[in-house]
């Protein structure tokens, strides 16, 4: 497994652990272990998606950002504005590496 | 039997529970209480809470019980993904036929 997929793999499970934890604390708002859980596990998926992004690119909207033209296979030209990263991955109907 | 211009207005007038297409009085099934609804109830009416009981089999029917979770070891993240819940008393998978916890 590369560190792409692991990292992929890693915010899934975090991701899947938060959404199930919160439907706990909805019904149980002041659970100190549930709380410790959440608390815990947010900041495991935060620094994922944090390094994820950071090497590989955007996995939200929120998460992408304005790259200098020429890089990661953009096709603006130079001189351009920075561009779109949002679009300079594979879409998943086209594959990757994972 | 008199018109009421909305189900408000049958609430107002203490009317209660809808059974078989039926309006009853709802002061047939309510306790006593604070509320101004003049309800009572002898006591065989009133079904007992569930702590109440020893024996689920004198669970009132029709009535739905679900026990408070509480919390416990989680299963580690990769399991609880997998199986969809990342506590195991809640891991019950369908085999066709029956659950096997």
């Amino acid at each position: 497994m590369n560190e792409k997929c692991r990292l992929m793999q890693v915010i899934y499970e975090t991701g899947f652990a938060l959404d199930d934890a919160a439907l706990y604390l909805d019904t149980h708002p002041c659970d100190p272990e549930a709380i410790q859980f959440f608390e815990t596990t947010r900041n495991y998926y935060k620094k994922a998606v944090e390094d994820y992004t950071g090497q590989f690119g955007p996995l939200s909207h929120e998460t992408a950002r304005f790259t200098a033209p020429g890089t990661d296979g953009c096709g603006c030209q130079s001189g351009n504005m920075n561009c779109w990263n949002w679009v300079q991955d594979p879409w998943p109907w086209e594959g990757d590496d994972f | 039997m008199e018109r009421y211009n909305s189900r408000y207005d049958m609430r107002r007038q203490g009317w209660g529970r809808q059974m078989n297409g039926y309006l009853t009085p709802a002061r047939s099934y309510s306790r006593d209480c604070d509320c101004g609804c003049a309800g009572s109830a002898s006591p065989e009416m009133i079904a007992p809470l569930p702590m109440e009981r020893k024996n689920i089999d004198q669970f009132p029917v029709t009535m739905a019980y679900v026990p408070w979770q509480k919390w416990h070891d989680t299963y580690d993240l990769c399991r609880g993904l997998n199986a969809g819940t990342i506590f195991p008393e809640l891991d019950k998978p369908f085999l066709c036929a029956r659950c096997v916890k």
